[in-house]
């Protein structure tokens, strides 16, 4: 292999005039951290809506939340970022489609969208697992206090599904946290897209591939921590 | 309509000192229901009126007809699978039916008009599997619903939830959640739980079939001192030294309908139903 190794080269101007290699690739990583929280919120707030629509005593409900998480899962997300970002302003009016792709940093607010809304299919189904798998009876508790639905789900019914859930959704978040990658294709300028910017400026595919593998695994590992954390906060004395 | 306002503390139980208690002190003296309830008359506070029930083509109740009058404590037995815990269910809407009507004092149970949240929060049930919250402490298991189902304010729900735990013998476990409780120590928060809503009616679908035998006793005592304060209950249960102690009526169910109701003298001296008589010598030849 002919390859002139450069570990040095993070310390040289980026092609962009400001600032180096390092700094391009850790803006990459903010906005790859931007887009990550920004679209969870998403993902989990109307996960947990069309969840817990999957489990109302409704027929309508139920339809309504399933029809959710079979459109949305069952679509590759790359298909699903280029119809969001490309398709879309098409159909839109055409005054309101112009508008949005004047928009300064449309692939940002894309990808946003994008991601929470094929995220939240994903957290329906752990929200709508973790739910079924409490005893049937707690709901029956609840409902004999004289609890509403309303007030079932969220005194009784969530904190426990929640809490059951957790393992799984911090699968969900590091998951959606690497899918931010995707949106490089309608030139959110995330991690992976300008860890290739830099390899294509600098033809150091190595250092660049290297440091962004780092920036990502070392992310991930804090979230994981963090969730172990979190686990232990909201752990039940006695367990269930 | 009766409202049962909260008791104020009373002078003779002594102060709870957490830290001394011993971790189960048994029963207190002292009312489980207080004010007393009116004493026991004809009146029906519950009136189950020719209630069928099907699970799609599957008829689990057919034509059940009886009533549970004011202050009486009536048990419900039979065979499993006899539609004892749906009928029971039925009483506070936890289950529908299709057919018939019930009537909990004055209200009418399946009417497009009735409040049912309103309506089961003065109808306290206790469950098979205690169904304590469990993310909760004893303490927020038995304030919750007074406070969001109620609307009373924190500390005085606290007060009556302490209370109640007191009487159940207790107080020390306030703090503890309900996995580092024993079965029968759970049970009796549940039932705590319930009467700290100050019900008008107690439901117990079978309190002591998912304890192991040596908690059977504390449990059924609490039922017992309920019982005789006054409180009106329907209690499905196969215990039948139970029945025989405080029962006034005893309702015996089989295939979905109500075979025999008969005080309980009438019950345990002579069942006239050949089912009832089977099924008394089954569980009581042992």
């Amino acid at each position: 292999m002919n390859y002139t190794w450069n570990w040095g080269i993070f310390q040289e101007p980026s092609p962009e005039g400001v600032g180096t290699y390092a700094d391009m690739l850790l803006s990459g990583l903010s906005w790859t951290i931007a887009t990550a929280l920004a679209s969870w919120v998403i993902a989990f707030t109307l996960g947990s809506v069309i969840g817990v629509l999957r489990t109302l005593p409704s027929r309508a409900a139920n339809a309504v939340g399933t029809a959710y998480v079979e459109l949305f899962r069952n679509v590759p997300l790359l298909v699903q970022m280029f119809l969001w970002y490309f398709v879309l302003p098409e159909i839109l009016p055409a005054g309101l489609g112009t508008a949005v792709k004047q928009l300064p940093d449309a692939p940002f607010y894309t990808a946003v969208l994008c991601l929470g809304f094929f995220t939240a299919s994903r957290v329906a189904e752990q929200v709508r697992a973790g739910i079924q798998s409490l005893p049937r009876g707690q709901r029956m508790a609840g409902t004999a206090l004289g609890f509403t639905t309303a007030q079932t789900y969220r005194h009784v019914l969530l904190p426990n599904a929640y809490r059951i859930i957790l393992p799984p959704l911090t699968s969900e978040f590091l998951n959606n946290l690497k899918n931010t990658s995707v949106a490089l294709t309608i030139g959110l300028l995330e991690l992976t897209a300008r860890a290739r910017s830099m390899q294509e400026f600098s033809f150091q595919v190595f250092e660049a591939f290297t440091a962004a593998t780092l920036l990502y695994l070392v992310l991930n590992l804090v979230v994981v921590a963090g969730a172990t954390l979190l686990e232990r906060t909201v752990a039940v004395p006695g367990g269930r | 309509m009766t409202s049962t306002p909260i008791p104020g503390p009373s002078a003779d139980t002594p102060a709870p000192s957490s830290a001394a208690a011993p971790a189960d002190e048994g029963l207190r003296q002292g009312p489980l229901v207080s004010p007393p309830p009116a004493t026991a008359s004809g009146e029906a506070m519950i009136a189950i009126e020719a209630v069928s029930k099907w699970y799609g083509d599957f008829q689990v109740l057919t034509d059940c007809t009886t009533a549970v009058a004011r202050g009486e404590v009536v048990v419900v037995c039979g065979p499993s699978g006899s539609g004892k815990s749906t009928l029971i269910k039925c009483v506070n809407a936890l289950e529908p039916f299709q057919k018939g009507q019930i009537t909990v004092d004055g209200t009418r149970v399946k009417d497009r008009g009735t409040n049912l949240p309103k309506l089961r929060a003065r109808v306290g049930m206790v469950f098979q599997h205690f169904e304590l919250f469990p993310h909760l402490s004893i303490t927020d298991n038995l304030t919750i619903a007074q406070r969001k189902v109620l609307g009373r304010p924190g500390e005085e729900a606290r007060k009556r939830g302490l209370d109640l735990l007191e009487r159940v013998g207790l107080s020390a476990h306030a703090k503890k959640h309900p996995g580092q409780l024993s079965g029968g120590q759970q049970q009796r928060v549940a039932i705590a739980r319930a009467l700290a809503m100050n019900p008008v009616v107690m439901l117990f679908d079978e309190p002591t079939s998912a304890l192991d035998p040596e908690m059977v006793g504390e449990v059924l005592d609490v039922m017992v001192e309920l019982a005789r304060d006054g409180m009106t209950m329907m209690v499905v249960t196969h215990e039948m030294g139970f029945a025989r102690k405080v029962a006034d009526r005893v309702i015996f169910m089989d295939r979905g309908e109500i075979v025999e109701d008969a005080t309980k003298e009438a019950f345990f001296g002579q069942p006239r139903s050949e089912r009832a008589q089977q099924f008394l010598s089954k569980i009581l030849a042992h």
